[in-house]
C-alpha cells in the first residue's frame, strides 16, 4: 500500500481531558487554595498557583507528545478464520522523542511504549477473527497520559486502510472425514481424480501423507506401502463447489478450504472451481494462496 | 475494569517498581521541616512506619492486614487527639496528615493510591509554609517539589529514568513559573480568613510591649530581629527625625508605666510643611500597635487613632501587612484636653521627697516651662549621668535610685525619670515608647528598623507648642541618635566617652574593618532581597494588588473581570509556549522518503528492515527471501545508493527514483 495508508496527527486530531487522577489533583488544588485563603499565606497561594500552572503547562506537553506523529498500518500474513490476525502498526517520529504511547482499539489496549527521536516503532495488534474475507484494521486510537498522569491526550479514531485476508476456517477432522467418505476412498466427492495415473507402490517412508497410504495392501497384511502417482498437468484433481452440493455455502467453502490444504499437503496438482471462478490446476505456495483467497473472497448469492 | 487480586498485584508491582523509593523519599524530605515541631513520640512512630514501608519495597516485607491497619489508624488518631485536643488547625492538622500519609504507605495497592499519596506530599509542603516563609525553606521545598513531581512523572511514564523524570519535572516547574507569577499578581485576593483561625496560628513573636519598666526596652537591645521596614519614595528623613512613635504611656505607679488613657482620638494639630509619605511593612508581632513616623498626617484604612496620636490596627498584626502612611515632623498643637492634662500631671504614689524637691527647685528659678526642661537636661549632663548598655538593677523606687544613686541607665530610665520630674514641676508630661533610628539600605532606599532600635523618650506640654518631644537620652548621648544602638555598642566597646567627643574621633572609632564591611554589605543585600520578597510575595494582598493594577491603568477592577484578564494572560503565555515549542518536523529528503516507502512496501509482505540494517545488507537478505523480487530490489537499492552517496543534486534522477519506487510492486510469489 502506498503513502495514502498513513495518518498524521495534527492539532485537530488530538483531544485532551483530565483523567481520574486529574480530578483528584483538582480536588487537592481546591483544598490547598482554601488553606491559603484561610491562613492568608502567600507561599501556600504560590504553591497552589504553581501546581495549577503546572497542570496547564502539562496540557501543552501532552498535546506535543502526539503532535505530528505519523501512523501507518499494514496487514500481516493471511490467517484462517478463528485464528488471531496480526496487524502491524508503525509510528514514525520525525521529531523529538515521544513517551508512554498507548495504542488502543475498542476492544484492546497495548502496553505503553516510547518512540525515540527520529525513529519508528512498530507494534503488532492481534485481532481475533470470526469470519472469512477481508479483515479491516479497526479504528485506532493513540493515547497517552504523559507527562503527569493527570491528563489523557488521545487522537481521533484513525481509520487505516490496512487489511488482513482471512481464509475460511478449514472443516474440522470429523466433518471432513464423513464428507470425504472415510479413509482410503480413492474417489472422494469433490475431489475428482480426473486423469490421475496410478503408477505403483513403494515402501512407506516417514513423512508420507496418510492419504497416500495403500490401505488395501495393509489390510492384506503385506505391510505399509505408499501409492505413487504420476500426475501430468493435464491430469489433475479438481476441487469443485458443486461436489459439496448438499451443504450450506459456508460449509462448502470450509470443506473446500480443507480440501485445498489436504491436496497441497499431498503434493497433488489441483484446481478449484467456484461459481464464476476457475483456477487451473497447479500447486505450490502461491497457488494454494490463490485458491484460499478465492475461497475467502467468494461472494455467496442467496 | 475489574480489579481482581491478580490485576491489583500487577498494578502494585508496576507502580512500586516505578516509584516505590521515590514516593518514600519525597514524603520523608517533605516531612523533615515538620519534625522539630512534632511530638517526639509521633516522630518515632512515623520513622517506624516509613522504615516498614522501606522494608516492604526492599525486602518485600508483608503489609499489615486490614484489621491491623484499622487498629493503627484508630490508635494514632486517638493519640493525636490526646496530644492536641483537636484534629483540626495547623499543628494537629499537619500531624494528622503526616500520620495518614505514613499509614497510607502500608496499603498502597492501586496506581490511584500512589497518586493520592504524591498529592498528599504536595499538601505537606504547603503546610510547611504555614510555619515559616523564610527564603531558605522555600529553596529547600522547591527541591522537594521537583522530587515530588518527578515521582508523578515516573508513575505516568513507565520505565522513565531518574534523570529523565527529574529533568521533566524541572522543565514543567520552570515553564509553570511565568504562569504562576501571572496568577499570583492577578488572582483576586480576599481580605480576611474564611473561617476562624485556630489559636495556634501565631505564637512566640516579640515586639514592644504594652508596659514599660526599668529593663523592658533594654531586653530588646540584643535582638537583631526586624521590627519593620519603611520605604520612602522620596528623601529618607535624617537620623534625628527618625522617631517612630508606637505607644503613649500616661499612667504610672512609680515603677511601671502603662497606657492608662487609651481613648480614641482625632487627628487635630497644625502641621507645617508637606507630609512625608512612606510604606510601612511591619513584621508580625501579634500586637495591634503600629510604629509610625512622628505624627501621622492621615489615618490609613484598617487602622485607628488612639490618644497621643498613635496608630493601631483593628486586629493584631499577624500576617504580612503593608501600609501606605504619611507623616508630619513639624507641627503645633493648640489646646490641651482636660483628660490629657489630668493624666499628664498624675504623680505616682511612690515618689520620694528628693525627687519632688529637685523639681520644685527648678520650677522656682524658671521663668517658663521650657526653662524647666532645659534645667532638667542640664542636670543630666552636668551631674555625671551615664548612658549605658548595662544598666545596674534598681530596687523599690527606681526613679529615686536612678536620679540620686546609680546615675547610669538605658533610655527607659532617663525617660521615666524625666517625666516624673516634669510632672512634679507641674508640667504635663508623658512617656512615649517606640523605635528610634533605623539602618538605611542603599540598595532599596528603605530603612530597616530592628528590635534593638527600641527606644523610650518623653513628651511635655509647652503652651506655645503643644506636646513637644524631649529625648533625655539625646542630651546625654547624642551618639545614640546619630549612630543608633549598634553604633553606641561599638563605641562603648572601643572605650569612647559619650557626649562630648569630637565627631571625627567617633567616626574613626566607628570605622569598620574590611571584613566587617563585607559582612555588612552582604547583610544589607540579603535584606534587600528579603524585603523585595516580603513586599512582592509575602505581603502581597488586596491593597497591593489594587495599587499594582492602578499603576497598570486598571482602576477598580471587578474580581470577575480580573479573572477574565487572568485567563487572557494565561492564554497569551500558552500561545507563546506553543510557538516556542513547535514540533520541528524533519522529514527525510525526497530520495530517502521514497526509499522508506519502498521499505514499507516490502514490510507489508513480511520483509522488515531492521533499524540498524544497511541498505545493501537488507537488499541481499530481501533477494534471498523473495527471489522473485530480487531484480527489482537490487535495482532500486543501487539507484538509491547512487543518489545518496554520489549524485546529490540531480533532481531529475530523484524524480525518476521516486517513480520507480512507486512502480515497484511487492508481491509474494
Amino acid at each position: 500500500m502506498a503513502d495514502g495508508a498513513e495518518a498524521v496527527l495534527g492539532t485537530r486530531q488530538i483531544y485532551i481531558l483530565p483523567t481520574r487522577h486529574g480530578l483528584l489533583f483538582v480536588l487537592v488544588l481546591v483544598a490547598l487554595a482554601l488553606a491559603a485563603v484561610n491562613y492568608n499565606n502567600a507561599l501556600a497561594y504560590l504553591l497552589t498557583f504553581l501546581l495549577a500552572s503546572m497542570a496547564v503547562v502539562s496540557l501543552l506537553h501532552a498535546q506535543r507528545n502526539l503532535l505530528k506523529l505519523r501512523v501507518s498500518a499494514a496487514g500481516g500474513d493471511p490467517v484462517f478464520a478463528g485464528e488471531p490476525a496480526a496487524l502491524r502498526v508503525c509510528l514514525h517520529n520525525d521529531s523529538g522523542a515521544r513517551y508512554a504511547l498507548r495504542l488502543e482499539t475498542k476492544q484492546t489496549a497495548l502496553a505503553p511504549f516510547d518512540v525515540p527521536a527520529h525513529d519508528t516503532r512498530c507494534v503488532v495488534l492481534s485481532i481475533p477473527t470470526l469470519t472469512r474475507g477481508w479483515l479491516a484494521c479497526p479504528p485506532l486510537t493513540l493515547a497517552s497520559v504523559y507527562p503527569l498522569g493527570i491528563t489523557r491526550a488521545w487522537s481521533r479514531r484513525l481509520s487505516m486502510p490496512a487489511r488482513c485476508l482471512v481464509y475460511p476456517k478449514p472443516a474440522d477432522e470429523t466433518s471432513w472425514q464423513t464428507t470425504a467418505g472415510g479413509t482410503g476412498g480413492e474417489s472422494q466427492p469433490g475431489v475428482l481424480q480426473d486423469g490421475e495415473d496410478f503408477t505403483g507402490l513403494r515402501a512407506y517412508q516417514a513423512g508420507d501423507a496418510p492419504a497416500r497410504i495403500s490401505w488395501k495392501t495393509l489390510a492384506r497384511g503385506q505391510g505399509l506401502h505408499t501409492k505413487e502417482f504420476r500426475a501430468p498437468l493435464a491430469e489433475s484433481v479438481w476441487l469443485d463447489w458443486e461436489a459439496f452440493a448438499p451443504h450450506t455455502a459456508e460449509t462448502r467453502l470450509s470443506l473446500l478450504c480443507r480440501a485445498t490444504l489436504e491436496a497441497e499437503d499431498s503434493g497433488l496438482t489441483y484446481g478449484l472451481r467456484l461459481p464464476g471462478v476457475v483456477i487451473e490446476p497447479d500447486n505450490g505456495a502461491l497457488h494454494r494462496h490463490r485458491c484460499l483467497e478465492a475461497l475467502a473472497l467468494h461472494e455467496v448469492h442467496a | 475494569m475489574k480489579s481482581t487480586p491478580e490485576i491489583l498485584r500487577q498494578e502494585n508491582a508496576l507502580a512500586e517498581r516505578a516509584a516505590g523509593y521515590w514516593l518514600l523519599g519525597a514524603a520523608v524530605v517533605a516531612l523533615l521541616p515538620h519534625v522539630p515541631r512534632l511530638p517526639v513520640w509521633l516522630s518515632a512512630v512515623l520513622a517506624a512506619l516509613f522504615t516498614w514501608r522501606f522494608l516492604m519495597v526492599q525486602r518485600a516485607w508483608p503489609a499489615p492486614n486490614r484489621w491491623w491497619r484499622w487498629i493503627f489508624t484508630a490508635l494514632l488518631v486517638f493519640l493525636l487527639y490526646r496530644q492536641y485536643g483537636t484534629l483540626f488547625g495547623r499543628d494537629a492538622g499537619s500531624a494528622l496528615l503526616a500520620s495518614m500519609l505514613a499509614l497510607k504507605f502500608l496499603e498502597l495497592q492501586r496506581l490511584r493510591d500512589y497518586v493520592l499519596s504524591v498529592l498528599l506530599v504536595y499538601f505537606l509542603i504547603a503546610l510547611g509554609f504555614l510555619y515559616s516563609q523564610a527564603m531558605w525553606l522555600v529553596v529547600y521545598l522547591i527541591a522537594v517539589f521537583v522530587l515530588t513531581t518527578a515521582t508523578l512523572v515516573r508513575l505516568a511514564v513507565p520505565g522513565a529514568r531518574a534523570r529523565f523524570a527529574l529533568r521533566l519535572a524541572g522543565v514543567l516547574m520552570l515553564q509553570a513559573l511565568p504562569l504562576m507569577l501571572v496568577m499570583h499578581l492577578l488572582f483576586p485576593r480576599l481580605q480576611g480568613a474564611l473561617w476562624g483561625l485556630p489559636h495556634d496560628a501565631h505564637a512566640g513573636l516579640t515586639g514592644i510591649s504594652e508596659e514599660m519598666y526599668p529593663g523592658s526596652i533594654h531586653e530588646l537591645s540584643l535582638s537583631e530581629d526586624i521590627a519593620f521596614r519603611a520605604h520612602f519614595p522620596g528623601a529618607v528623613p535624617p537620623p534625628a527625625q527618625r522617631y517612630w512613635r508606637t505607644l503613649v504611656l500616661w499612667s504610672t505607679d512609680g515603677q511601671r508605666w502603662t497606657r492608662g488613657l487609651a481613648t480614641h482620638a482625632r487627628l487635630e494639630y497644625e502641621a507645617q510643611g508637606s507630609p512625608i509619605s512612606y510604606t510601612l511593612t511591619p513584621e508580625p508581632a501579634n500586637k495591634p500597635w503600629l510604629p509610625a513616623l512622628d505624627l501621622p498626617a492621615q489615618v490609613p484604612p484598617g487602622t485607628r487613632l488612639r490618644s497621643g496620636l498613635v496608630l493601631e490596627t483593628a486586629v493584631p498584626v499577624r500576617g504580612r501587612l503593608s501600609l501606605e502612611m504619611s507623616a508630619h515632623t513639624r507641627y503645633r498643637m493648640l489646646a490641651l484636653p482636660e483628660s490629657e492634662r489630668r493624666a499628664g500631671l498624675q504623680r505616682p504614689e511612690l515618689i520620694s521627697a528628693r525627687v519632688q524637691g529637685l523639681a520644685a527647685g527648678w520650677r522656682q528659678s524658671a521663668r517658663s516651662e521650657a526653662d524647666v526642661v532645659r534645667a532638667a537636661l542640664a542636670h543630666f549632663r552636668t551631674e555625671k549621668f551615664y548612658y549605658t548598655l548595662e544598666p545596674p538593677a534598681l530596687e523599690d523606687n527606681p526613679v529615686d535610685e536612678f536620679l540620686f544613686e546609680t546615675r547610669r541607665g538605658y533610655c527607659e530610665h532617663f525617660a521615666a525619670a524625666f517625666v516624673t520630674l516634669m510632672r512634679s514641676a507641674g508640667i504635663p508630661a508623658r512617656v512615649v515608647t517606640g523605635y528610634q533610628g533605623g539602618e538605611l539600605n542603599p540598595s532599596g532606599n528603605y530603612l530597616i528598623v530592628r528590635q534593638l532600635d527600641a527606644h523610650a523618650w518623653a513628651e511635655v506640654w509647652l503652651p506655645d507648642q503643644g506636646w513637644a518631644r524631649v529625648d533625655p537620652t539625646a542630651a546625654i548621648a547624642p551618639e545614640r541618635i546619630e549612630y543608633g544602638t549598634e553604633g553606641i555598642r561599638r563605641l562603648l566597646e572601643r572605650g569612647a566617652a559619650l557626649g562630648g567627643s569630637p565627631s571625627e574621633a567617633l567616626r574613626d572609632l566607628l570605622a569598620l574593618g574590611a571584613f566587617e564591611q563585607v559582612r555588612q554589605q552582604l547583610r544589607l543585600s540579603w535584606d534587600a532581597a528579603n524585603t523585595a520578597w516580603q513586599r512582592w510575595v509575602l505581603s502581597y494582598d488586596q491593597a497591593r494588588q489594587r495599587e499594582l493594577l492602578a499603576q497598570l491603568g486598571f482602576e477598580d477592577v471587578h474580581p470577575l473581570r480580573l479573572l477574565g484578564l487572568l485567563a487572557l494572560l494565561i492564554a497569551l503565555v500558552m500561545g507563546l509556549y506553543v510557538m516556542l515549542t513547535r514540533r520541528r518536523v524533519q522529514r527525510p529528503d525526497p530520495v530517502q522518503r521514497a526509499y522508506f516507502s519502498f521499505c514499507r512496501k516490502l514490510a507489508q509482505i513480511g520483509l522488515v528492515r531492521a533499524p540498524q540494517e544497511g541498505a545493501l545488507t537488507f537488499a541481499e537478505r530481501g533477494a534471498r527471501q523473495l527471489p522473485q523480487l530480487a531484480a527489482g530490489i537490487h535495482a532500486i537499492t543501487h539507484f538509491y545508493l547512487r543518489l545518496r552517496y554520489g549524485d546529490h543534486e540531480n533532481v531529475a534522477a530523484q524524480r525518476e527514483f521516486a517513480r520507480r519506487v512507486a512502480a515497484f510492486r511487492a508481491r509474494r510469489g
